[in-house]
């Protein structure tokens, strides 16, 4: 019965771990890599902002924590990265604690700004620190080591990333299954409805906010170790909005769908840069970023008013009937 | 007494909501509040359980004050409560939905260990499952568990709250105008629900605009007006009572 | 730190010019916060519209028709132009999902897509290379008309350097507040705004077509961030990503001042404008932790971390406030 229900799991880490047997191109890995870096922090933020019902622009900000605690670690102190990984979700869950403690009273909008308000402080105070090399950030974090140097193939990495966000994936199902889950769903559609059934949902939101914040600041260590170097900008909260848009795209309240939304953005996004070869050649495009964004923006405009629930809702919605 | 009040007294802005209000419920008995439109009954459940902060006054609940106390607190010492303008969690099931009641004194599956789904976490869901579906079958709502509770229709998520509140093992089940939008059936029904919870030792306190089902069900019934008590005592005594009976005929019910 | 002292005064001076855009920001804000209840992350990028708008057709009409007037044609433009996009932007984007009953998290998503097109618009058509236009006022024809205490493209006032450009922002902030003082205390449209945004349900009753309302703030917000981004256009680059910065400031201005209050958002942008001058004009310090540290370019992280404490305390004053109540039914 249990086993049933992590049955696409295993489906899907079945086909994903096929992919470096198909093709060893070094871009295409990385696409696969960095997607799958994003939806380890993306589940992280759904938790949240998707079950909890608490909106968070700050996301970002916890990759960000993660990333340099986890490359100081392994350049500054010389350290195993994986004592970096160890690090970053804990200086990341740390963090969300204080600023949760603080900002969570918010609700709504002002949480929305609050979180928002996090992330670019988060990066601006990266750019004053000489320590960690101002704007220019930092650079030669090593790769993680396994086995010698498997973790320094693309493949090796690809497949440590899916084992990571495999766990993540396994480990947020059991806990939107459960109790804790259940009074984070519950506290999203009436936080006083929930109180008087004797959730602390003061608690619980904190608790879920500090475990989106490891799973931010995993993220984070992840994307630090594998480009080998990081700067603030790199953490932008233009990242955060794109993986709050992951999230919704998704459908904000599924751990799949926030999966899904991620590899849908990623997907688009190198479609779009596909795009100007398949176009006669007559027809122009000054910058294909700056085109792709604009697809992007209109197309996350669509969705929102189409589809407000996310894809994956919408869609299962669609079956039950 | 299980539950009482001292000159509880609750402003907002301008308005006195409730004024000095001073009483007590006995155990073991069905009690009312009642009074006309805007008299404050709400106000005086939402004072009692924590969702507001009294401007003045205290609330004792065995023997123990209240003040400062968070609804969550307050729910843990024994207090369930519905809500007039219902707060059911429309997006869950009916059986998630009093589950999430019937979890409240299970300290052990938290967030790790829900997680890592320990053997203990799955036994004890399964446990808060069959309590649920027990009183999910009291209200008469059992063969529809699997329902998202929004799909309901109103009088049946008000009976939902009921078993949801049930479920916290409470010793005080306060009911916000429960029978309000039922029709004769249902109503029925909910009198034969409340007659069985007290029978099972649970003092029960609600507010109530149907007087006839105030008189046939409540041990004892408070009288507010404009957020003063202006009688208390047996049902039959209140419904004499000048005062009460004045204040009722200047609303046309 | 005597430097700073003596600096001061030049510092506040700067921090009202600087507040005073904010506010203008701020005040589209409101606008269409309180008309339509959207926050609208994309009042930046109209500024952004207007400013490249204003700047391309003040650079063709200088030559055929003089500085003076190509300016006032440039302004005109650049507010039909770009009151013309907000239009197109709620029309599109925003009715859509109202009329669909949109939530506040939706909505704002949507604001945050209609603000990645604007601004990708703006680089395709305006390219990456910052642009500017002169001072509306330079100094050079003061200078001309005989006045004395003029270096550069600022007058001398004591020891206090003011930016002719300065003067014609809050000269645009005061004729900005007027006008909507007028519009909406004296005109049909404007009341009719007013009762949309002091309650909606009965407006509706009483006839007020509330999508044609808000149509008309949305408007309304686009065309004061297109004055707004044409009169900065003399004093910074003028770019696809100017909006960004400059919007956010706008944003916390607003909430400063209560986001749906148009007098406390002018205070919240002249607030911040100083604060930030002020924090800018601090000399170098050595922060432990951080070594040493340029207060000017902590700005931004300076007028978020005000933005919390004010949320913060604000939120916790409510909680305990008499009789306050400490959950939202
Ligand atoms: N949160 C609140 N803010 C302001 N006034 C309130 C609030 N809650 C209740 N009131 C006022 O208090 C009075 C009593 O309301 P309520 O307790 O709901 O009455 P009842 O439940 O008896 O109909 C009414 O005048 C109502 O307007
Ligand atoms: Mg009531």
């Amino acid at each position: 019965m249990r086993f049933r229900s992590f049955l696409p799991v295993l489906a899907v880490g079945l086909i994903l771990a096929l992919v470096p047997l198909v093709t060893t191109s070094k871009q295409v890995l990385g696409t696969f890599i960095f997607a799958g870096i994003y939806a380890i922090a993306v589940i992280g933020l759904a938790l949240f902002s998707g079950y909890a019902g608490q909106p968070s622009m700050g996301q970002a900000g916890f990759c960000a924590i993660g990333a340099y605690a986890s490359a100081i670690v392994a350049t500054k102190f010389s350290l195993s990265p994986w004592l970096g990984m160890l690090a970053a979700g804990a200086t990341s869950g740390l963090v969300g604690w204080l600023i949760g403690s603080l900002i969570l009273r918010l609700s709504g909008h002002y949480l929305a700004i609050g979180t928002l308000g996090f992330g670019i402080i988060v990066a601006a105070l990266l750019k004053q620190w000489e320590w960690t090399g101002l704007s220019s950030g930092m650079r030669n974090v090593p790769r993680y080591e396994f086995v010698g140097d498997v973790l320094k193939t693309e493949a090796g990495y690809y497949y440590l990333v899916l084992v990571v966000l495999l766990v993540v994936i396994v480990l947020s199902l059991n806990l939107v299954r459960s109790r804790p889950g259940r009074a984070l769903r519950a506290l999203h559609e009436s936080e006083i409805g929930a109180e008087m059934l004797g959730v602390d949902t003061a608690t619980a939101k904190l608790r879920v906010f500090v475990l989106s914040a490891v799973l931010g600041g995993v993220a984070g260590s992840l994307y630090a170790h594998y480009v080998g170097s990081i700067t603030p900008d790199t953490f932008e909260f233009t990242i955060s909005v794109e993986m709050l848009v992951m999230a919704v795209i998704g459908g904000v309240s599924s751990v799949w769908g926030a999966a899904f939304g991620t590899a849908f953005i990623w997907g688009l996004s190198q479609a779009i840069k596909a795009l100007p070869d398949l176009l006669p050649s007559a027809v122009k495009i000054p910058s294909i970023t700056q085109f792709e964004l604009m697809i992007f923006g209109a197309i996350l405009i669509l969705v929102m008013i189409f589809m407000p629930d996310g894809l994956v809702p919408t869609m299962t919605k669609r079956q039950r009937r | 007494m299980l539950l009482q009040t001292q000159n509880l007294t609750m402003k907002f802005g301008g308005i006195m909501a409730l004024k000095d209000v001073t009483l007590g419920f006995q155990p073991g008995q069905i009690s009312a509040v009642i009074g006309p439109n805007g008299a404050g009954k709400t106000t005086f459940f939402n004072a009692c359980c924590g969702v507001y902060a009294p401007t003045a006054g205290q609330v004792i609940f065995k023997q123990t004050p209240l003040n400062g106390k968070a609804p969550h607190q307050i729910a843990h010492m024994g207090i369930a409560r519905t809500w007039q303008n219902l707060q059911i969690f429309p997006q869950l099931t009916l059986i998630e939905n009093v589950m999430v009641g019937g979890e409240m004194r299970d300290h052990s599956s938290g967030f790790v260990t829900s997680m890592l789904r320990l053997p203990s976490v799955a036994s004890k869901e399964n446990v808060a499952k069959v309590k649920a579906k027990h009183w999910l079958d009291l209200v008469g709502l059992g063969d529809r568990a699997e329902t998202q509770a929004g799909n309901l229709a109103f009088g049946q998520q008000r009976v939902l709250e009921i078993a949801r509140a049930m479920a916290t093992s409470p010793q005080l089940l306060m009911l916000d105008e429960p029978a309000a939008g039922l029709s004769s059936n249902e109503r029925d029904a909910l009198m034969a629900v409340i007659r069985r919870i007290r029978d099972e030792g649970i003092t029960v306190l609600l507010v109530e605009h149907d007087m006839r089902l105030v008189m046939q069900l409540a041990d004892y019934v408070a009288v507010l007006n404009y957020g003063e008590l202006i009688a208390k005592g047996p049902p039959s005594e209140v419904q004499s009572n000048p005062d009460v009976i004045k204040a009722y005929l200047g609303e046309d019910e | 730190m005597d430097i700073f002292l003596a600096t001061l005064p030049q510092l506040i001076v700067l921090g009202i010019s600087l507040g005073a855009i904010y506010a203008l920001i701020a005040l589209g804000f409101v606008v269409i916060y309180s008309v339509s209840n959207v926050i609208n992350l994309a009042q930046g990028e109209f500024l952004m519209i207007g400013a490249l708008v204003f700047v391309a057709v003040v650079d063709a009409a200088t030559k055929t028709t003089g500085a003076g007037l190509a300016v006032l044609v440039g302004l005109l433009v650049a507010i039909i132009v770009t009151g013309g996009v907000g239009a197109l932007s709620y029309a599109l984007a925003f009715r859509p999902a109202i009329e669909r009953r949109a939530s506040v998290q939706t909505l704002i998503i949507i604001s945050m897509g209609v603000s990645i097109v604007l601004r990708a618009f703006g680089n395709l058509v305006w390219g990456v290379d910052p642009t500017s236009t002169p001072a509306f006022l330079p100094g050079r024809t003061l200078r001309e008309a005989g006045m004395t205490n003029v270096i550069g493209d600022s007058l001398r006032l004591g020891g206090v350097a003011l930016q002719t450009q300065s003067i014609w922002i809050i000269f645009a902030l005061i004729v900005t507040v007027t006008g909507l003082f007028v519009f909406f205390n004296r005109t049909m449209t404007g009341r009719a705004l007013r009762a949309c945004a002091m309650n909606p349900d009965s407006a509706r009753l009483m006839g007020v077509p509330l999508s044609k309302m808000s149509l008309i703030a949305f408007a309304l917000s686009a065309a004061i961030a297109a004055l707004a981004g044409a009169i900065i256009a003399p004093m910074q680059p003028v770019l696809y990503t100017m909006g960004l910065g400059l919007g956010l400031r706008g944003f916390v201005s607003a909430i400063m001042g209560g986001i749906a209050n148009p007098v406390g958002a002018i205070w919240g942008g002249l607030l911040l404008g100083i604060i930030e001058a002020v924090v800018g004009g601090l000399p170098q310090m050595d922060l432990p932790g951080l070594g040493k540290v340029n207060p000017a370019s902590l700005r931004e992280a300076i007028a978020f971390v005000i933005l919390l404490a004010v949320l913060i305390i604000r939120r916790l004053r409510g909680a305990n406030g008499l009789g306050g109540k400490r959950f939202g039914l």
